[in-house]
């Protein structure tokens, strides 16, 4: 009895406690002054190629809004972390990224609340070409194909961007390639199974035929890595493979890959032959409807 | 003097209530002018608008008003959820707009009459079972839950259908004390009123089938096997629940006064067979069953102010300690039914997330039925503790101690948690980067909107248009009416035509930022809000090419 009547002692220091403890973790993440004196010594840091990685995740859009320039659009939605041989890591509250496990620092700071660190990628697999940045700097021909005969789709700089907002389709972009039936090829994002982003090259594919993209300055290399799915809120409750992606180079099939909207942002690899020479991907709908479909690729 | 003192003891039980319920109605007035809208909020108020109108015409016009087409144009609107809690928000709106700073308030108001109701009542409750002591402990500490708060200002149903909830049951254990027929006629018409409130309301039978079994469910078994008139022990008040529950929810939603069979099947399949929205839970965003069953419970325990937790669960061993004690023949506590009581409607308001199908999509306000009746365990709990604790201190210097260590961390958290309750967590979980961190929802419904007024009022061109994101039009044009926002801007849900575009963070809805960086060709947000550090809602402002010289 003694003993319980201790323990029941115990609640109103539980509840002292409780109010201490709420006092300290309502003012333990940094403030926007501390966002903003940590601003100039990340630009330091960062550098072109070595993406931003923070932790907690959550923090991300108010360290993008203390420093705008260290996050460039193609850094932070590139299609995965392996091309990447370096990243600065900008950690509070003692968290560190789970991407970047395994990753060995090289070079660490402590900014105020911030540590500012250089983490190594062990096994870093950097691309020699972009597909996607290839498609926004026009390096490309696209065409339809339908039954061998071949379509021009034609260069359109500024459309007007759409947006599907809350529940409608991702962004299309101003800068775009228009092909028939007002179906158009440009670069936008969408988000994978984390609802993170990406940038990838949409195709709106034709009921009939294929979309084909032909690019000619690919340089040699042993293997192309892809990436490639639908916006993963919008299809993903689509089990059913929907859109294939064939790839090949100077007239020789490389492989292809079929996909399904909850399958996510997936990954696949194909082997290159030995010559160099253009490379086309053949996009089409393995069923009618298919939601708007995005891939990137890398030469690696 | 001696005499004012006399009137004052004999009446301390009655101020105390009407303490209660004025100041903390005062405090839910005095806070909501700056909690922003729900995105339901906004079709509330449209519906009472609709519902407003119809009275008007009723008070002109009866015949024309009551015939079924006139009925059915205004009363189709929001006809998935029952009218009697919009109809307090028209009718409030009509009569005492001109009482308040902002129009918000007076559709607002009602929810606010109706939580500070069920503090009074839980104070009430408790001072008859509990004392007086333990009883106000059991209404602040429900006052004070940041969630509670929180859900008290909304023009929504959740608070109104708790305070009914805890209102009829009260009556329930009043009239099975006093057996009277005002009693049990008294539950009658409030179960017709908690009917016509939420769907909450179909479980709550359930409860009281499980209190009876378990309080008389024995006695009433040893008479049916001997013959005698064992119907005699079921409560009149059940009587009262079955005729005049129906007639009430009947002659109080307009909806339902035609097709009624129909309809009423209609409302029971929209909310048998409701959309799953999307919820994050410990870092995953869930969008259809199987749900998290550990859903409910660990929410409960990431923001519900732990010192009510532990007080809670002090005082519901209390009360099976009692139970044991009455098995093994000993005298059962006089309080035995009304502990029962609480147990049942707590267990029956979390009962739908045992089941994995059940939507989480609304976060804690689904189960805030059970948070009054869980007060009243914390103030029995309180009580066993100063108890406990008697003699170490003075009586009263015991009870004003130990009151104040277990009140004032809830009272500080709560207030601190203003706007942003329902991003408030308590130390359990680290608070609210403590939750961020897990992949606890941070904010949803649109109304953090509120925080970026200033910068929406201070940066946006004339006659702007603003993307509202997840904020409803008409809750945006709430804001207007209010003059939170200015009355020239244009609310809309297209990106592409925006000036500013607001982002409320959920990460289903990160493709909506991501939008917002192809089209604005920025992803540095021009203004955050932020709670406790952790980022809530941020906006982009379009930077527009300056023109030439």
């Amino acid at each position: 009895m003694r003993s319980l009547s201790l323990l029941f002692g115990l609640v109103p220091v539980l509840g002292l406690a409780e109010l201490a403890l709420q006092q300290y973790f309502a003012r333990r993440a940094p403030d926007f002054d501390d966002y903003a004196a940590l601003g100039p010594r990340l630009l330091k840091w960062k550098r072109p190629g070595v993406p931003i990685v923070v932790a907690p995740a959550w923090a991300e859009p108010l360290v993008r809004q203390a420093v705008p320039a260290a996050f460039p659009l193609a850094e932070q939605t590139r299609a995965d972390d392996s091309g990447f041989a370096t990243f600065v890591e900008v950690s509070l509250l003692g968290a560190t990224a789970p991407e970047l496990a395994g990753f060995a620092v090289q070079r660490s700071e402590r900014v105020g609340k911030f540590q500012i660190s250089v983490r190594q990628n062990p096994k870093p697999d950097p691309a020699t070409f972009d597909f996607v940045t290839a498609v926004d700097r026009g390096e490309v021909e696209i065409f339809t194909d339908l039954g061998g005969q071949r379509n021009p789709c034609q260069p359109v700089p500024r459309a007007h961007t759409q947006t599907g907002g809350l529940h409608g389709h991702v962004a299309y972009p101003r800068q775009r390639y228009d092909c028939a039936a007002g179906r158009f090829v440009g670069v936008t994002l969408i988000e994978d199974a984390a609802y993170r982003p990406h940038r990838c090259v949409m195709t709106q594919l034709p009921h009939e035929g294929s979309v084909v993209l032909r690019f000619n300055s690919v340089p040699a290399g042993t293997r192309l890595v892809g990436f490639a799915g639908f916006s993963y809120f919008l299809e993903r409750d689509n089990e059913t493979e929907t859109v294939e992606l064939g790839v090949s180079e100077a007239g020789q099939a490389l492989g292809r890959y079929r996909a399904a909207g909850a399958r996510g942002w997936a990954r696949f690899e194909l082997q290159r032959g030995g010559a160099a020479g253009s490379v086309e991907v053949n996009v089409r709908q393995l069923e009618r409807g298919a939601s708007d479909f995005c891939f990137a690729l890398e030469a690696r | 003097m001696r005499g004012v003192s006399a009137w004052l003891g004999a009446r301390t039980d009655a101020l105390i209530a009407g303490a209660l319920f004025v100041g903390y109605l005062a405090l839910l007035l005095a806070t909501t002018s700056s909690l922003g809208f729900m995105r339901d909020e906004g079709f509330y108020f449209a519906a009472a608008r609709a519902y407003g109108d119809w009275f008007a015409l009723l008070w002109q016009d009866p015949v024309k008003a009551l015939s079924s087409n006139v009925v059915d144009r205004y009363w189709t609107v929001n006809h998935e959820h029952p009218a009697l809690v919009k109809t307090l928000f028209a009718l409030s709106n009509r009569w005492f707009a001109a009482a308040f700073a902002q129009p918000s308030t007076s559709f607002r108001f009602p929810s606010m009459a109706l939580s500070s109701l069920a503090v009074t009542v839980t104070f009430l409750w408790g001072r008859r079972v509990i004392g007086r002591a333990a009883g106000l402990v059991a209404a602040l500490s429900f006052a004070f839950m940041p969630h509670v708060f929180f859900h008290a200002h909304l023009a929504c149903f959740d608070m109104p259908v708790c305070a009914l909830w805890l209102l009829t049951s009260y009556a329930y254990s009043r009239s099975l004390a006093t057996r009277g027929r005002g009693s049990a006629v008294a539950v009658g018409v409030l179960f017709g009123l908690l009917l016509d409130t939420k769907h909450n309301s179909w479980i709550f039978p359930f409860a009281l089938v499980l209190h009876f079994a378990l309080t008389e469910g024995l006695p009433l078994l040893r008479d049916a096997r001997s013959g005698a008139a064992w119907w005699r022990l079921l409560p009149l008040s059940w009587l009262a629940m079955l005729v005049l529950g129906p007639a009430v929810f009947y002659a109080l939603w307009p909806w339902i006064w035609h097709d009624t069979v129909a309809r009423l099947r209609e409302y029971v399949a929209f909310h048998t067979g409701h959309e799953y929205y999307n919820m994050e839970f410990l870092g995953r965003t869930y969008w259809k069953p199987p749900m998290p069953l550990g859903y409910a419970w660990l929410m409960t325990l990431a923001t519900v102010p732990l010192v009510t937790l532990a007080l809670a669960a002090v005082g519901a061993g209390t009360a099976i300690r009692g139970e044991v004690r009455r098995l093994r023949g000993q005298e059962a506590s006089r309080h035995r039914s009304d502990h029962v009581l609480w147990a049942v409607s707590i267990l029956a308001s979390y009962a739908p997330w045992l089941s994995s199908n059940t939507p989480i999509f609304g976060g804690t306000k689904h189960w805030l039925t059970a948070y009054p009746l869980l007060c009243l365990f914390a103030g029995l709990g309180f009580k066993q503790v100063t108890e406990a604790l008697a003699g170490r201190l003075p009586q009263l210097g015991n009870v004003l101690l130990v009151g104040a260590c277990v009140l004032v961390g809830p009272l500080v958290m709560t207030l601190h948690s203003h706007p942003f309750g329902l991003s408030a967590y308590t130390p359990v979980v680290g608070g609210a980067p403590g939750a961020a961190t897990l992949g606890l929802n941070r904010t949803f419904w649109g109304y953090a909107t509120q925080g970026l007024a200033p910068f929406i009022n201070r940066s946006a061109p004339r006659r702007g248009t603003i993307y509202v994101h997840d904020t409803a039009l008409q809750s945006f044009a709430m804001f207007q009416e209010d003059g939170r926002l200015r009355a020239d801007l244009r609310g809309s849900l297209d990106i592409a035509s925006s000036d500013i575009a607001l982002y409320q963070h959920e990460p289903h809805m990160s493709r909506v930022e991501h939008q917002i960086w192809l089209d604005y060709a920025d992803i540095s947000p021009d203004a955050l809000v932020a709670y406790d550090g952790v980022p809530m809602v941020w906006a982009y402002l379009r930077k527009r090419p300056s023109a030439p010289p």
